[in-house]
């Protein structure tokens, strides 16, 4: 260690409050129990209907029928991370239906490490639907790592091939528009999952199915239906309740705390964060009592 | 770790250790690539099962290890201190840091294969777009060529073995192909998303449901909530008061906090969610994916 010396030392919820650990545990604790709930009571839990995942077949049929190719694209993510893992593990189902079909596809994408691992999967699927023969090697493709050049590469395709389905699951950013609507200018049955929120408006506007939120995640456990994978949704719902009911006591304490008049500190302690306190702007600030209602609770 | 954590200062003692440094690592990968080749395809699956694990414990133990200050002269510094070599934490994810980076440059060789593989197929068969093709590799050639030369006419002016007036020709080469061509070209791509939305609105606000009637209604106030042109039809209405809740930015206002974040904030809690519980699976092997598979 040298000349070093050590001043202090603290846990990570000395630095983000101890309310973040204890959500994340208490998350985690929820998933767990759910899966091994699940585990020991196969078959007892059951899952929505998801409309844009039960349109798969129905738009891989679609292209059979038009003899045109299925679209892929698992988004702009920058690394084979869980977003692109989830995407691949949709498109591998939907490969699946293509390669029952003799559908033609095209897998397109942005980052080297997921075309990579697409083209295994793609190879892996046909091999195990007996025909690896009908696998075209190049129907996944790199196409670039920059992000308009890709989309005006999958615009480009898409007019080109004239695909009859469009799949987009994964990260989209500004591109999304552009790709869905020269989908929709061929008449494309489009189905799209995005983890960026701001995206989701704009997919709704051009697609014919979109999943919203954590359906993206939900998807493997959907179309696999495996009890262990259910497990962990029922866990996610019961963590959703609870931060409904966290949500619940936050607005009640929060309304009690916001009746409170305002002291002179109050007023200080506001035009310290550089929001001067004006009459009929009091209210939105009044946020700041709950904050210093749980910062107030001892830590460690 | 002192291997990997060298800085190259352009010293012939560096390079060396840099040459070094990757022989020994093309000679590790060899070994391990080849001792991997080599498992029983049963075994495969747990292997990369607990490859994932591994990996994913590095950026666990990361976030919940204890910080310290750390007094270093007259700096002071927060670490994760560990008790074995390098003593900091942080230095272990730099590594692994730069092993994702390096394994992700190897990676780009596979794609550019694959871009390589699609164009010259298109253009040895005379597709229909083999002149696309044609201005792609082209295109793609010339970037490579000019990008790589710039590259190390710009190392060899850091070096002063050259200066920047003998390399103008490809400075400007560089600056034509990067700034004039190629970012006026994501610019132009970015602009046509102008166009999109506007097709894309006017079939998402026909008037064809309940539904999207509401839709257009609320999307209408808030696009005249931004106009003042628009602001000055209810500018009329009072400030204060009752009436001021009609002002129309007063109504845009109130639509984007307490009906359009709440909704998205939803969103987000959900997928924030979702991609924990994925991340779980993965992490425990329980993922009937990609991920393991």
């Amino acid at each position: 260690m040298g000349e070093q010396q050590v001043l202090e030392s603290f846990l990570q919820y000395g630095r983000y409050g101890w309310l973040l650990m204890l959500t994340t545990a208490l998350v985690v604790a929820y998933l767990l129990v759910g899966i091994v709930l699940a585990r020991k009571r196969s078959g007892a839990v059951t899952i929505r209907r998801i409309p844009g995942l039960d349109q798969i077949d129905e738009a891989v049929g679609r292209a059979t029928e038009t003899a045109r190719p299925v679209l892929m694209v698992p988004g702009l993510s920058g690394a084979l991370d869980g977003i692109a893992v989830q995407a691949l593990t949709i498109f591998a189902s939907i490969i699946r239906t293509a390669a029952r079909f003799s559908t033609p596809i095209r897998l397109l994408n942005y980052h080297p490490a997921v075309y990579a691992v697409a083209q295994e999967i793609a190879k892996d699927v046909y091999q195990t639907e007996g025909v690896p023969d009908k696998y075209d090697v190049d129907s996944v493709r790199f196409v670039s790592d920059r992000q308009f050049a890709f989309a005006a590469a999958v615009a480009g395709t898409i007019q080109r091939d004239k695909v009859a389905a469009a799949f987009y699951m994964g990260d989209f950013y500004a591109e999304s528009l552009i790709m869905a609507e020269n989908a929709n200018m061929v008449g494309a049955i489009q189905v799209a999952a995005t983890t960026q929120f701001t995206q989701t408006p704009f997919f709704i506007a051009a697609c014919d199915y979109v999943l919203l939120g954590d359906e993206f995640y939900a998807a493997s456990a959907y179309l696999g239906r495996e009890p262990v994978l259910l497990g962990s949704l029922v866990g996610a719902d019961w963590a959703k309740l609870t931060f409904m009911a966290f949500a619940v006591v936050a607005l009640v304490v929060h309304s009690i705390q916001a009746s409170r008049p305002l002291t002179d500190q109050d007023r200080q302690r506001f035009e310290e964060y550089g929001t001067p306190v004006l009459p009929g702007q009091e209210y939105p600030q009044r946020n700041e009592y709950f904050f210093n209602w749980i910062n107030r609770i001892p830590r460690g | 770790m002192e291997l990997f954590a060298f800085t190259i200062n352009r010293t012939p003692e560096n390079w060396a250790t840099a040459l070094l440094a990757a022989v020994l690592v093309i000679f590790a990968t060899s070994i391990l690539l080849f001792g991997l080749s080599r498992i029983p395809s049963n075994m495969r699956r747990p292997l990369v099962g607990l490859f994932v694990f591994i990996s994913g414990l590095f950026w666990i133990l990361d976030w919940a290890l204890p910080r310290s200050r750390v007094q270093e002269g007259a700096t002071t510094s927060v670490k994760t201190l560990i008790p074995i070599y390098p003593y900091d934490y942080q230095e272990v994810i730099n590594v692994l840091v730069n092993v994702s980076q390096v394994m992700s440059g190897i990676i780009l060789a596979l794609g550019v294969l694959s871009i390589l593989r699609v164009h010259f197929k298109k253009v040895f068969k005379g597709d229909r777009d083999a002149f696309f093709s044609i201005v792609l590799l082209g295109s793609m050639a010339a970037m490579i060529v000019i990008g790589l030369w710039d590259w190390i006419a710009t190392n060899r002016e850091a070096v002063g073995m050259s200066t920047p007036e003998a390399n103008e020709t490809i400075h400007t080469a560089f600056s034509i192909v990067f700034l004039d061509m190629l970012q006026i070209l994501d610019a132009a791509m970015f602009s046509l998303i102008a166009f999109f939305i506007l097709s894309a609105a006017y079939r998402a606000f026909r008037v064809r449901s309940i539904e999207a009637t509401i839709m257009m209604a609320v999307a209408l106030i808030v696009l005249l909530g931004f106009i003042p042109l628009a602001m000055a039809l209810t500018a009329g209405l009072p400030a204060d008061g009752f009436l001021s809740n009609f002002r129309i930015e007063n109504m845009k206002t109130w639509i984007l906090l307490n009906m359009s974040t709440p909704a998205l904030r939803a969103i987000d809690l959900g997928l924030g969610l979702g991609l924990l519980a994925m991340a779980l699976r993965i992490l425990l092997g329980i993922e009937k994916g990609v991920a393991v598979d």
